[in-house]
């Protein structure tokens, strides 16, 4: 079977069964391929476009940002406000596993947050345990632990048996735990991602789609198989 | 061979069953005021009241004028409830097939015992209920229904007082069609279906057509031409070649069973263990009437009350014995009780199996009940109240929002919880705000500037320094048609020297608040 003839059935099929194709790019798109290709250095800069469909699956996912304000609460808003078409799991909640109990249901819309299950903890125990039974659970295939406001003292004391325990997790149900740390420490990453653009109080002023598109992220690390993915 | 039993006036000697000497006086059940948005009227009067004049329908007070000593009794439904409930062991020691065709009448499927005996059965059970009563037997359900209408073609209980008789039907079924002569033709308005316009009753009255017998001795397809297939269908009712199947009474099941204690209980293990036992009983039950179970209602009896109780809704209807157990177990586990259980009562609530095909491509999830078994753990280890779905609601009050049941995740996903809330767009957010849950009070040096103050640094806080940038003041209040809860406040963006960008909050007269930061 010739190439073309190929992309023409591919072609065929995607407009039979568009819901079939959802998780698929239309082709070989810049926007989803360039990550993928650019993993391959380690401190290439990618967007948080490029990334709604690119955190690998079966391992854990480290984003730290490099200063107080670097916009890291823009990767839930990206996440929430994908439509069901572009979205990592269309149809399935995603879960925020909130440390410390900070996340602002005002600062997104109803329809956002009617996609998120949100997981209120007390202290960074809980939300260790409940990440460990949602992984373990492997029903909702993308958890957001945010441990991004803990003090780097409380973080360091998170034995590092737990973070093997929740890799290996994620790795049994195929989950995808995405991690915010306020600096890297989590061990085993599959991928680890910094953002770099630190945002001014002018930047207030800008829409969230704006902001989206100007958060810069750096992969800092990324594993032979993600790069090889 | 079909039989009808028919108690007329059954809500009035439902009453008067418990006081048979009051049949002598004139009486009737009146209905309550407001009944269907009607004046209080007569239901059903007794025959000495009939006699004087007074009528089903008729008010209160034309029928006091008519009948001065007309005793008026409202209705019992208790008592309703009971004749209907004897009637149906009545008819339960007759025979298996009976329908109970409308709340006043049953017909009996006589096809497996021998019509006589069955019906001098009835004729001497019947009596001990103290109801007048018709009964009368013919080939087909519809033909025994009409008869049992009249008592010149059924057989008749009749009471005087406490005393009663058999009275003999002076024109009992026969083939020649003259019993049906009896019967107005109005008294096909008792059958169940079909449904016959009252047009149909003035047609055939200015026809000459009064009785059943003169409709069935009309020709059949003619008359099917003039009034339609309905009439056609009745007219073959008429001449036994319409039969149609009756609907077997089935009593409803109970899916509620409960199990006492000897020695009460104090461990998970065994708890689960009687669980299993009552749930082996009542799935069968559920799976016998071809349903699946919803939800799982559960009553704990403690030595010391309260009791507890707990409702599970399953995330998607099944019926298997660990499907069900395993929620009920997990829910055990996590629960703490101050007392020892004395009774277990389990009550499962059935439900038909969903006919719509699953989309082939639509995600869901994959487990539900796995899942649904883990939200009950992330429950028990965060607080009920702290996981779930958010919902802002509809004020500016900040941090106000409510935190819907994390279970609806297995209802559909699109379904807006509240449509006629404001359409927000995108554009109204920018950087989202991570907020301090209490916001910390903290001190700030602050210049007056012109009505409200400017903030120039934090002294104290998670967060302190210079600031360097400042956005503000946005008042903000609410409420403030109500003194209890009226509120109101400042709010500052601003961002530090260390390049926190913070919302600074003051409440009066001068609490300074941090009420989160933008991250």
């Amino acid at each position: 079977m010739s190439h073309e003839t190929v992309i023409q059935l591919r072609k065929q099929l995607r407009e039979r069964f568009p819901a079939a194709h959802r998780d698929a790019p239309l082709a070989p798109s810049p926007e989803i391929t360039a990550p993928r290709q650019e993993a391959r250095s380690p401190t290439s800069t990618t967007t948080i476009h490029s990334l709604k469909s690119g955190f690998p699956q079966g391992g854990i996912t480290e984003i730290s940002p490099t200063h107080p304000a670097c916009g890291l609460s823009l990767l839930v808003g990206g996440l929430l406000d994908s439509d069901d078409d572009c979205a990592p799991h269309p149809g399935l909640p995603l879960v925020l596993i909130d440390a410390r109990d900070q996340f602002d249901p005002g600062s997104f819309s109803d329809e956002d947050c009617r996609k998120l299950l949100w997981l209120r903890c007390r202290e960074p125990r809980q939300a260790l345990k409940s990440a460990d039974l949602l992984l373990r659970d492997g029903n909702l295939p993308l958890v957001l632990l945010d441990l991004s406001t803990l003090p780097a003292r409380e973080l360091q004391r998170i034995p590092r048996s737990s973070w093997y325990r929740l890799r290996q997790l994620a790795e049994s149900t195929q989950s995808t735990l995405l991690a915010l740390t306020p600096s890297p420490i989590i061990p085993g990453t599959a991928l680890r991602l910094t953002l770099t653009r630190h945002h001014q109080l002018a930047d207030l002023l800008l829409t969230r789609g704006q902001l989206q598109d100007s958060l810069e992220m750096q992969v800092t690390r990324a594993t032979a198989k993600v790069r090889s993915a | 061979m079909f039989l009808a039993l028919h108690l007329p006036a059954l809500p009035l000697e439902a009453i008067l069953r418990h006081h048979p000497q009051e049949r002598l006086l004139p009486c009737a059940t009146v209905s309550t005021a407001g009944h269907q948005g009607q004046h209080p009227h007569i239901l059903h009067p007794n025959r000495r009241a009939t006699s004087q004049g007074v009528q089903s329908g008729q008010s209160i007070t034309r029928s006091l004028a008519r009948c001065p000593t007309l005793k008026l009794l409202p209705r019992d439904p208790d008592a309703e409830i009971q004749v209907l409930k004897e009637l149906i062991d009545l008819a339960e020691s007759l025979t298996p097939d009976f329908e109970l065709t409308t709340p006043d009448t049953l017909i009996l499927d006589l096809h497996r015992t021998t019509p006589k005996a069955t019906e001098e059965l009835a004729r001497l059970r019947l009596p001990p209920l103290g109801l007048p009563a018709h009964l009368a037997t013919a080939a087909t359900p519809d033909l025994c229904h009409l008869l049992c209408h009249s008592p010149k073609t059924s057989h008749s209980l009749i009471y005087r007082g406490a005393e009663f008789r058999w009275k003999a039907p002076s024109h009992p079924w026969h083939d020649d069609l003259s019993h049906l002569d009896e019967l107005p033709v109005s008294t096909i308005a008792q059958l169940p279906a079909p449904r016959f316009p009252d047009s149909l009753f003035e047609l055939l009255e200015t026809w000459g057509i009064r009785s059943l017998g003169d409709l069935a001795r009309l020709p059949p397809k003619e008359l099917g031409e003039r009034l339609g297939q309905t009439v056609q269908q009745l007219h073959s009712l008429l001449h036994q070649q319409h039969q149609r199947l009756i609907h077997p009474f089935r009593a409803s099941e109970s899916f509620t069973l409960s199990e006492d204690f000897e020695h009460p209980i104090t461990q998970t293990e065994a708890l689960v263990f009687r669980a299993r036992r009552l749930l082996q009983t009542l799935l069968p039950r559920i799976l016998s009437h071809y349903h699946l179970v919803s939800e799982i209602e559960l009553l704990l009896a403690l030595e010391k009350p309260p009791d507890h109780r707990h409702r599970i809704k399953l995330p998607e209807s099944g019926a298997s014995l660990d499907l069900l157990l395993n929620p009920l177990a997990t829910h055990f586990e996590q629960l703490t009780l101050g007392a020892s259980v004395v009774t277990l009562e389990i009550t499962l609530t059935p439900c038909p199996p969903s006919g719509g095909q699953h989309d082939l491509f639509d995600r869901s999830v994959r487990q539900p009940h796995r899942l649904a078994d883990t939200l009950v753990r992330l429950a028990a280890l965060l607080g009920e109240d702290r996981i779930g779905f958010p919902q802002p609601t509809f004020t500016h009050r900040p941090d106000r929002f409510e935190l819907l049941p994390a279970q609806r995740l297995f209802h559909h996903r699109n379904t807006p919880d509240h449509p006629t809330k404001l359409p927000v767009t995108a554009t109204r957010f920018s950087l989202p705000l991570q907020r301090f849950r209490p916001a910390p009070e903290i001190a700030v040096a602050a210049a007056k500037s012109g009505r409200h103050p400017c903030p120039h640094a934090l002294l104290t806080g998670p967060h302190r320094g210079r600031i360097i940038d400042l956005h503000g003041p946005f008042p903000l209040s609410g409420e403030w048609w109500d003194p209890g809860i009226q509120w109101q406040q400042l709010e500052w963006d601003l961002q530090l020297e260390s390049g926190h960008l913070l919302r600074l909050a003051l409440q009066a007269p001068d609490t300074w608040k941090l009420e989160g930061r933008y991250a």
